[in-house]
């Protein structure tokens, strides 16, 4: 169930009412007069939230969504259930366009979607109604609720027995967000979108969310994850999704986006530690990742960049220069490079 | 946030009319209605647009984003002018149908009180498209003050007043999150309110229960972290100072009181 997003804007000031999705209340034309009206932000006439944004979701995909404060993420993620619909520009599911009403809530119990403090939202007097909530408005028989509920709570390991008649109010906090999840978990979706999952959690709770997502994802579940931790989308995702001031800034594998540390920095952006550690020691000169020519010079045509060929964690980092101290002559200690040269930006970046 | 403030969200700007004290720009907004009220035909009416737009000129306020503030409202206009021109009879019948017609002096009158309610609402509209709330609660407090002595709560008035404005914005965000998470969990408000429909009700009202409550104990958390005891002896980082600008006003709108009175009488 590919998302197919086809050069998608969305104003907040002029929104496209679902029934004349078709037809967008700016036109294309106003839409590019520069200067005319700030482009973007909050100002009270500023145009854009997201502007022009063209990617297609893969089934199986874990896309990362990154971007600094204010940058469009989580209006993106609600055009992916038909929660607002694009002014400009059009997203389509398996090939329909879900600016019709219908077509949205067709595919809401398909694509799930989990809000920023999601337990927030919780309402019902226990955990066994609020979790059985998507599922009963999907219409599903009694004893497919109830298996639903039961599924959706082993999945974020919260006992069955035990909590069904809690009142969710009553949870702790971490508690209260898997049951949250758990309400999304249950309608059975085979995609999930998730704004910020782990905001505010402790350590070891955050981990055990990840792993769960990670886990959901391998079960073949596609997922949207919009994060401002760099470690964790480096980690979980195959692809990786950076948006600036509502534009589409960089596409691409981890490896190619987190290449570039400096455009990233450049828009309060990091890199993964160990990508920046990386990153660090080749531009002082480290040989890192061609043990192979370990003193050959860095800057050669196949790395016009000086960047590192692949994306480092702590683990392939450690081997590596490990690696790379076996491998020195005994004599010295690793050449510095003449001054580094500046690339220029290429590959995903827009 | 959303654009919601019921009339007019603050609209930044640094116009003449955005720098007057807003004490007096609250009592003078209340002068400019009683003036529109003045009124008492097309005439006067006339002037008081005049006025009025003049002054949205003045504080540099686009009129799409004037007539948008007062929008929600419109429908009070619509209702007015409906019921004058059914209910007020009088003058040449125009149209008969049924029992119900309609006749010329209703048609005047329908489009006199809709122009008049027009500009009381575009000229109440003014005064928070020019004034930060925060301003406007201050104005209102030392308005207040005077009853103070007769035991009226002024500054706990205000200062709940100010709060209470302060988020309403935030909630109606928030409203807006909680109803999008539950359409996305397949709720369905549009249709059947009494089969399920309690639930889908509470599944807004709870949340937004739920979070008031949070809001109020951080805030109060806050207040009391920040020796917020309230009442007398409490400075304040910007006095309020009546200038000349304020005197000026005084002045215009006495000439434009003048003008609609004239118009009154000679007209
Ligand atoms: N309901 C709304 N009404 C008007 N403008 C909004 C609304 N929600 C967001 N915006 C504006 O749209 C832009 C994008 O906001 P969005 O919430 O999508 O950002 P974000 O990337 O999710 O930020 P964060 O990291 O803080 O969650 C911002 O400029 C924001 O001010
Ligand atoms: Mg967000």
């Amino acid at each position: 169930m590919p998302i197919v997003f086809e050069g998608v804007s969305y104003s907040y000031t002029a929104p496209a009412k679902p029934k004349d999705a078709k037809k967008p209340r700016i036109k294309a034309k106003e839409a590019s007069i520069p200067g005319e009206r700030p482009a973007w932000g909050n100002a009270p006439d500023a145009l854009w939230a997201i502007h022009d944004i063209d990617f297609t979701l893969e089934d199986g995909d874990f896309l990362g969504i990154a971007g600094h404060t204010g940058s469009g993420k989580s209006t993106l993620i609600q055009h992916m259930n038909g929660l607002i619909h694009p002014t400009l520009g059009r997203v389509l599911i398996d090939g329909t366009d879900i600016a019709d009403k219908k077509a949205a809530s067709r595919i809401r119990g398909k694509v799930g979607l989990v809000f920023q403090y999601p337990e927030h939202q919780l309402f019902a007097a226990n955990v066994y109604d609020d979790v059985a909530f998507g599922p009963r408005n999907l219409g599903l028989p009694p004893d497919e609720v109830d298996r639903c509920v039961r599924d959706a709570l082993a999945q974020v390991s919260l006992d069955f027995d035990s909590l069904r008649t809690a009142s969710p109010f009553e949870l702790s906090g971490g508690q209260q967000r898997r049951v949250a999840f758990a309400g999304v978990l249950a309608m059975r979706p085979s995609t999930l979108i998730l704004d910020e999952p782990v905001a505010g959690l402790d350590p070891a709770t955050r981990n055990s969310f990840l792993n769960l997502i990670a886990e959901l994802h391998r079960q073949g579940l596609t997922v949207v994850l919009v994060s401002h931790n760099m470690n964790d989308l480096a980690r979980l995702c195959n692809r990786v999704l950076v948006l600036k001031e509502g534009q589409q800034f960089a596409l691409g594998s981890p490896q190619e986006v987190f290449a570039h540390a400096d455009e990233l920095k450049a828009i309060g952006l990091g890199v993964p530690s160990a990508q920046g550690l990386a990153n660090r020691l080749v531009a002082q000169g480290v040989p890192l990742g061609d043990i192979s020519a370990a003193l050959s010079p860095r800057r050669t045509a196949a790395n016009p960049e000086g960047a590192t060929k692949r994306l480092y964690d702590i683990e392939s980092l450690a081997d590596e220069l490990a690696a790379l101290y076996k491998a020195q002559p005994a004599a010295g200690a690793i050449q510095p490079e003449e001054t580094v040269h500046e690339g220029q930006a290429g590959g995903p970046y827009a | 946030m959303p654009e919601i403030a019921i009339i007019g969200r603050y609209w930044p700007g640094t116009s003449p009319l955005h720098r007057m004290d807003p004490r007096a720009k609250l009592l003078m907004s209340l002068a400019v209605m009683a003036v529109i009220l003045c009124a008492q035909g097309f005439v006067g009416l006339g002037v008081c647009a005049f006025f009025t737009f003049g002054l949205f000129v003045l504080a540099r306020i686009p009129l799409k984003a004037a007539f948008k503030s007062i929008a929600p409202l419109a429908f009070i206009i619509v209702i007015a002018a409906l019921l004058n021109i059914f209910f007020e009879q009088g003058g040449q019948t125009l149209v008969q149908w049924g029992f119900l017609q309609i006749s010329s002096k209703g048609l005047y009158q329908a489009a006199f009180s809709g122009l008049r309610l027009l500009l009381l609402l575009l000229s109440m509209s003014l005064l928070t498209l020019t004034t930060a709330t925060l301003d406007i609660t201050d104005a209102f407090e030392h308005l207040l003050a005077p009853f103070a002595r007769i035991g009226l709560p002024a500054h706990e008035l205000s200062m709940i007043m100010g709060i209470a404005l302060k988020f309403l914005p935030q909630f109606v965000f928030e409203v807006q999150t909680i109803y999008r998470a539950q359409i996305s969990r397949g709720a369905t408000f549009a249709k059947s309110p009494l089969k399920g429909g309690f639930q889908m009700l509470g599944s807004l009202m709870v949340p937004l229960f739920t979070s008031a409550f949070r809001h109020a104990e951080t805030l109060s958390a806050a207040m009391d972290a920040r020796c917020y005891h309230g009442g007398p002896g409490r400075t304040r980082l910007h006095d309020l100072r009546f200038g000349s600008r304020d005197r000026n006003a005084v002045f215009v709108l006495s000439g434009v009181l003048a003008a609609v009175i004239a118009a009154n009488l000679l007209v």
